[in-house]
């Protein structure tokens, strides 16, 4: 009898041990990099240390993508993966790394701006850690925020530099709550201050933070800008709206801060641009959550909800497939570009081989993946 | 990884605890009890290798 008691703890250890070695297998898979292919046009990679060095070695140490045409003209900056868990911000500044040919002035790419969000999934949503475009591009699914690995613990009230705004303490690790950041702060306020310093340095005139969110957050389809951005904003959402694309044009909030809407604008002289399309993964209502549903956007309790009418949501019965957010991401940003460009005819940016909204319906994502 | 003085103290507290939950599974004459306790083990060891 003493045997047996002896005996099976023994065993269930074991066991243990296999379920643990399972979890740390499927968990560590998350820190594998995604693959990225940038075009022939890529002039130069750097990394966010190069803008403040006490990223480097870190999980914070995003890659970025230079395609410099050598000719003087606009310097564009796009934003991908701020919020690791909005895929179409990710893969449309991947599709813009694997194809974009600049011919005049510069444009600079970080895909994974959160990069440590990236290797993690929330808790308690269930979300699948990878999708798979074409099943030959793996890509990862991660966290609104970043790692806490990386950053731990949560205060209960997160204080923001330096406006001293109070927020849930959760946010302190959102990327997109941290600007302009703080060179000796927490980790996502020293990515945040790397970004910042990114744009002064590299003297950026336009800079785009590309979103996603939940189908019944009203701020879906927008374009949120600075006070600095509205003229070249009402422009592109004109000529969106003259080609089918509804838009709305949004105001940053002066007293809503650390978003980079707001700060990028106030703490340098680029021209903002944030935007958002309609995720279903996001959404509260959502039922059966896996890859489908980041790629197709079909859901049958949105479904529903649209059905009923009784509130204000983005979907679309066909859904919001990923190839259809990510087109209206980058047909938005051509349009802002064209805008910028006929404001501004004396300092331009010329980019071409960029996909449009057509050309990604027609012909899918994976047709422009490299 | 974020290496600070907290950080330590985090680890020390999740090996402790690791360690008196271990010494509880041999103590234990419940297997339920003995199961449940191994469950409890699982995330601390994923934690104390900052893997979760």
């Amino acid at each position: 009898m003493k045997a047996i008691t002896q005996i099976r703890p023994i065993l269930l250890l074991i066991c243990a041990g296999v379920l643990t070695f399972i979890a740390a297998k499927e968990m560590l898979e998350m820190r594998k990099p995604d693959i990225i292919i940038p075009s022939e046009g890529l002039t130069q990679k750097r990394k966010l240390s190069d803008y403040l060095n006490n990223l480097l070695n870190t999980n914070g140490n995003s890659d970025i993508y230079i395609f410099d045409s050598g000719e003087p003209g606009a310097n564009v900056l796009v934003l991908g993966g701020t919020h690791p868990n909005e895929p179409a911000g990710f893969i449309s500044a991947v599709v813009m790394t694997e194809n974009v040919r600049v011919m005049k002035g510069k444009l600079i790419v970080i895909p994974q701006a959160c990069l440590s969000g990236f290797s993690t999934t929330d808790p308690l949503e269930g979300s699948p850690q990878e999708f798979f475009i074409n099943s030959k591009r793996r890509f990862r699914f991660g966290s609104r925020v970043s790692n806490p690995i990386d950053q731990w613990p949560d205060p209960l009230v997160y204080l923001h530099y330096p406006s001293k705004q109070k927020l849930s303490g959760f946010e302190t690790r959102n990327l997109n709550r941290a600007y302009p950041g703080k060179p000796n702060g927490t980790f996502t306020e020293r990515v945040a201050y790397a970004i910042v310093q990114l744009i002064k340095k590299e003297k950026i005139n336009i800079a785009f933070d590309l979103h996603e969110a939940a189908p019944e957050i009203p701020i879906i389809n927008a374009i949120v800008t600075h006070e600095k951005g509205k003229d070249i904003a009402a422009t592109s959402v004109f000529n969106l709206e003259f080609n089918g694309f509804q838009y709305a044009l949004e105001l940053s909030p002066t007293n809503f801060r650390g978003l980079s809407h707001r700060e990028w604008g106030d703490a340098t002289d680029v021209i903002p641009f944030l935007m958002e399309t309609s995720n279903p993964i996001q959404g509260r209502l959502r039922g059966v959550t896996n890859q489908n549903l980041i790629i197709n956007g079909i859901d049958k309790f949105y479904n529903e909800a649209v059905q009923l009418n009784r509130l204000r949501i983005t979907y679309r019965v066909e859904g919001e497939s990923l190839a259809h957010r990510v087109g209206r991401h980058l047909e938005a940003f051509i349009e802002i570009i064209n805008a910028y460009n006929e404001i501004h005819p004396d300092n331009t940016i010329i980019i071409e081989n960029l996909p449009n909204y057509g050309d990604l319906i027609n012909n899918g994502i994976e047709k422009f993946l490299n | 990884m974020m290496i600070t003085i907290l950080y330590f103290v985090y680890i020390l507290i999740a090996v402790y605890i690791g360690i008196i939950i271990l010494i509880e599974v041999f103590n234990q004459k419940n297997w339920k009890n003995q199961l449940s306790l191994i469950l409890i083990l699982i995330p601390l060891i994923l934690r104390i290798f900052q893997i979760k």
